[in-house]
């Protein structure tokens, strides 16, 4: 898992450094010489996977921040972190295959929602090139590359004919290292000399990568993973049903986004 | 008391004398001097509320908005012609045209001291007034009249130009008759052209009527008249008509074939005038010949004189004009012209250095302009000359690549000698020289140190030569080389090889030719064909492109002048397209933002604004005069791919001490807003039948559609060499950023210096 992780990180460092050499050769022009934005965006997602129960196309945010640094006159770097905290309404399922509490699980059986609260943390490192104008001015295209952390805990919630409500367990939390990479294209615009306005529209993809499972840590993508094809043959298995169920969930939710951004010049 | 009458009448006289004291041995270009008049220091603008002011609000809505478009054109136009350095006042030629005037105006209370006139750096025979009463006389005209009375009559002409507002009537009329109102409203096009050029034909015989009048209350002479219209008809010819001599170019020993010259040059068209003028502005020579020549048949010219102000200053005035028009014609690279002139000039100013040096620039930019193949854009066919002139268009096509080479280096080699503390033509020179050996790759060896008659002598050729005995006992590769030496010597065709005998004794020039051939061997050392080499070179450009792409330039220059910067807002939906006041705003803020910009980037920035003159700004005034034809000219060559030492660089040179830098820029914003062109239409045409495209096509629709460009181009005026372009065009409305962000850029570019590693790597590339 370390190994893997350094593996990770190391990637993200390399991609930046390719851009950040030039720095120390010459410094480029950047708006009037400033050259380091931090700006705060919003990103604005559609859920396509609530489609699947509401019947309706729901929009989400999540807060992204980025710190970006121009290393030449149409090319940046940057770091980004973001946050988010959702929970996934899951199709109905043989509770008591998993259930703690048999006499609920007897009490009800149409009414079982299951959620999946799942908070995930994005930080990942990214270049812009700037096609015609001079960064940080005018339309981009953004390479990224990013770290998804995900703690996630399952909810039981059981509704039983009376309408009455309770959660009969909180499976411990399990926690899912992804990686996305991304690819936005976007227009950036300076005001009053110091602060930008970002518009874009971003499009990533996530591997599934790792899982940390109390059994430990496996490689889910592994071609001869044992575990992995034993989940696919057994519907029933929680951990690879919560494992997909968040995989579609960051697939869904990165697949298409928009963000509009508010950056302040620093120097 | 009488010593004071002395004193008075010897500085009076000096005074009067050094208006045309010119010094043709010692000729410089004309400058202004003194004071800036103050009109040309005010902003346009203000010239137009000022203007504007005087528009009789009772009239027409539609009159008054023209003559309010006339008033703003006129004033930005004007200011911009006035500013742009082509125009010279406080000079000699405008000092004395001043004077004529006084002389023709004193009875006229409404022209005596309103006219402003000046001379304009033009070869073209002209003259004109505007609204505001500027007389704007052409250095072209002033070259070819005859006597000062011809001028006196010009300026009554233009006198009545301004008094009667011609140009303000003209320009309200063809508004009138573009917007078909009134009698022009069943108008066809074809009509409407043949209105405007009626309306402006009537100007100008009212003109030339009332101009008349005002000309016969002088005391000038009624008799030029005539001549005056000759000076209109043949304008298009230069200013005199004098044989070209075939010996110019010739020596006792380079003699030009016979086939090189003209047996019968093509005749001046004697028509008299009366040509079509149904669509021009002006009547034709015949008309208005006949109209003066009716008014003046019966009135006595007893007493009446050519010359009132002074004859000796009007013909030092012409020259003058003429001197200057050698320039003038390298300027706008018409060499052969201005060959013409030169020689037709050295015929009364022999060994003239001025006229030496231009001489020698023209004839360098033919050399430079044959050897590239691209003769033809700066060379007219002498089958379109009239004139005596004919013949030197017709001799420099008849001579072949290395011959205009030979002959052109000749002339600045024997220049050189006779002005040997000229740097210019020194400079001159050794370009031909390299241009000899490097281009046409000749050799001393080819040419013959002795002349005909030594070498025959030499050779004993004239009396065995050809004869079967000479060639008895000959090998037979004696005899082909015998043969070869007879040819050579004898043979008309190589005529060339004598053209530097003289010169091939003088160990200057023998040292200077060797110091050529040596370059050239270093230089093809360098440009070795070897593939390694040649593989090596391309690697390494292609590095430095990749380099400056990524990274731009890095100049490291500490300071720069900027020239002028502007700032243009075209709106192309109107009929003023160019919306001059909101330039003049913005052209304000540009020059802030520049300021802004370079402290930002550390570079020391000095502004040669225009715009913000003060009368005793003289010394500015002059030195954007320089630098705009200097870059006009640059321009030109560069357009057609061409480099070549400027006509006028050696007046370009001082810059560079006065402002400490070698490096000038200009710079700008252009902005437009396009008009909806059809496609707008059909978008919506498309929006409504598909439905879906409909916001899309409405959003199209009500939003204005922008370009905008900047640009600012660096050079170094001491080589001619471009250092940095940076251009940046944008399909929508100018942006503060944008322009801020490029601006910097550009500074940033010039201020920055490469680190090492890539500097030596750019350093090897050199």
């Amino acid at each position: 898992m370390k190994k893997k992780m350094k593996n990770r990180a190391l990637l993200i460092f390399a991609i930046i450094s390719l851009n950040i050499v030039p720095i120390f050769s010459q410094t480029p022009s950047g708006y009037l010489g400033k050259r380091l934005t931090v700006s705060y965006n919003i990103v604005s997602f559609p859920r396509f996977y609530t489609l699947l129960f509401e019947q309706e196309l729901e929009f989400r945010y999540k807060h992204h921040l980025e710190v970006e640094y121009i290393t030449q006159r149409k090319k940046s770097i940057g770091v980004s972190f973001s946050y988010h905290n959702f929970s996934t309404s899951l199709l109905d399922y043989e509770f008591q295959n998993f259930g703690t509490d048999q006499n609920s699980a007897t009490s009800s059986p149409v009414g079982n929602r299951s959620t999946i609260e799942n908070t995930s943390m994005y930080f990942g490192g990214f270049f812009k090139l700037f096609h015609s104008n001079i960064a940080p001015l005018g339309t981009y295209s953004r390479f990224g590359i990013e770290q998804i952390t995900s703690n996630v805990a399952l909810q039981n919630i059981v509704q039983s004919d009376d309408s009455t409500v309770y959660i009969p367990n909180i499976p411990s939390q399990d926690k899912y290292f992804s990686m996305m990479v991304t690819y936005s294209i976007g227009t950036q615009r300076v005001i009053f000399d110091k602060l930008v306005v970002r518009f874009s529209v971003k499009s990533g993809y996530v591997f599934g990568g790792l899982k940390q499972t109390r059994l430990g840590i496996v490689d889910l993508f592994a071609e001869d993973n044992i575990f992995l094809d034993a989940a696919f043959e057994t519907s029933t298995n929680k951990y690879n049903y919560e494992y997909q169920v968040v995989k579609n969930s960051l697939l869904n939710q990165n697949i298409i986004s928009v963000t509009l951004g508010l950056g302040f010049l620093v120097y | 008391m009488l010593r004071l009458i002395i004193l008075f009448v010897f500085l009076s006289c000096s005074v009067g004398n050094t208006l045309v004291a010119q010094d043709f041995e010692n000729y410089t270009p004309l400058k202004c001097s003194g004071a800036i008049p103050e009109h040309i220091t005010r902003l346009a603008s203000d010239k137009y509320r000022e203007a504007k002011r005087q528009i009789d609000r009772n009239q027409r809505l539609s009159d008054y908005k023209a003559e309010d478009r006339f008033y703003m054109e006129s004033a930005f136009i004007m200011d911009e012609f006035l500013l742009s350095g082509k125009v010279i006042f406080n000079d000699p030629l405008s000092k004395y045209i001043n004077k004529v005037a006084d002389v023709l105006f004193v009875k006229d209370d409404s022209l005596k001291g309103k006219l402003k006139i000046y001379t304009i750096k033009s070869p073209s025979v002209n003259a004109f007034a505007t609204d505001e009463g500027i007389v704007l006389v052409t250095l072209g005209l002033l070259a070819q009249l005859e006597n000062e009375a011809q001028l006196a009559f010009i300026l009554a002409h233009e006198g009545i130009h301004f008094k009667r507002r011609h140009s303000v009537d003209i320009f309200v009329e063809q508004s009138r008759i573009e917007r078909g109102q009134g009698t022009y409203g069943k108008s066809s096009m074809e009509e409407k052209i043949i209105a405007r050029s009626h309306y402006s034909k009537e100007m100008e015989l009212e003109a030339d009527k009332l101009g008349l009048e005002l000309f016969l209350e002088s005391n000038y002479s009624m008799k030029v008249l005539d001549g005056v219209c000759d000076v209109l008809q043949y304008s298009y010819l230069p200013f005199d008509d004098i044989l070209f001599d075939r010996s110019f170019f010739e020596t006792d020993d380079l003699i030009f074939p016979e086939n090189y010259y003209l047996e019968e040059l093509e005749e001046i068209q004697a028509e008299d005038g009366d040509y079509d003028d149904s669509r021009s502005t002006h009547p034709n020579i015949r008309k208005r010949r006949q109209n003066m020549s009716r008014r003046i048949s019966k009135l006595d010219d007893t007493g009446k004189v050519k010359y009132i102000v002074s004859e000796k200053e009007f013909l030092a005035v012409r020259d003058i004009a003429r001197f200057e028009l050698c320039n003038l014609y390298l300027v706008n690279r018409e060499y052969a012209l201005s060959i013409y002139n030169t020689y037709m000039l050295l015929e009364k100013y022999p060994n003239n250095r001025y006229l030496d040096k231009m001489m020698v620039k023209a004839l360098y930019g033919l050399v430079k302009y044959r050897n590239d193949g691209i003769l033809g854009t700066v060379h007219k066919s002498y089958k379109k000359i009239e004139g005596s002139s004919q013949q030197l268009y017709y001799f420099i096509k008849k001579l072949k690549d290395k011959e205009l080479n030979v002959i052109a280096l000749r002339y600045a080699w024997m220049a050189m000698q006779r002005h040997p503390e000229d740097e210019s033509i020194k400079k001159h020179a050794s370009e031909l020289f390299k241009e000899l050996v490097f281009e046409k790759k000749m050799i001393p060896t080819y040419f013959f140190d002795k002349s005909k008659e030594e070498l025959i002598a030499e050779e004993n050729i004239d009396t065995v030569a050809d004869t079967k005995e000479s060639l008895e006992g000959l090998s037979k590769y004696e005899k082909i080389r015998r043969k070869k030496v007879v040819t050579e010597i004898k043979g008309e065709e190589h005529f060339l090889k004598y053209a530097l005998v003289d010169l091939m004794k003088d160990n200057d020039f023998i040292d200077e030719f060797e110091k050529q051939l040596d370059a050239l061997e270093k230089d093809q050392e360098g440009n070795s064909d070897d593939y390694k080499v040649l593989k090596a070179k391309r690697k390494k450009k292609r590095k430095e492109a990749r380099i400056v792409r990524r990274k731009g330039k890095a100049l490291g220059i500490d300071k720069i002048v900027l020239v002028d910067p502007t700032y243009r807002v075209i709106d192309q939906r109107r009929n003023t397209k160019v919306s001059y006041l909101a330039s003049e705003i913005n052209q304000a803020k540009y020059i802030e933002d520049l300021g802004r910009n370079a402290d930002r980037a550390e570079l020391q920035v000095s502004i040669l604004n225009t715009k913000k003159l003060q009368v005793s700004d003289i010394g500015k005034f002059n030195d954007h005069a320089i630098l705009n034809q200097w870059l006009g000219e640059l321009l030109d060559h560069e357009g057609d791919n061409m480099e070549l030492t400027i006509s006028n660089q050696e007046h370009v040179k001082y810059l560079t001490e006065k402002y400490n830098t070698k490096y000038f820029a200009w710079t700008g914003v252009i902005s437009i807003r396009r008009s909806k062109g059809p496609e707008a239409f059909w978008l919506v045409v498309g929006g409504v039948a598909t439905i879906y495209l409909l916001p899309y096509a409405l959003y199209k629709l009500f939003t204005p559609d922008y370009d905008s460009f900047f640009y600012m181009v660096l050079f170094d005026i001491e080589t001619g060499e471009t250092e940095l372009v940076q251009q940046h065009y944008l399909a929508a409305k100018e942006a503060k950023d944008i322009v801020n962000s490029n601006l910097y850029d550009s500074f940033h570019q010039i201020k920055a210096k490469r680190k090492e590693k890539y500097k030596d790597e750019e350093e090897d590339e050199k």
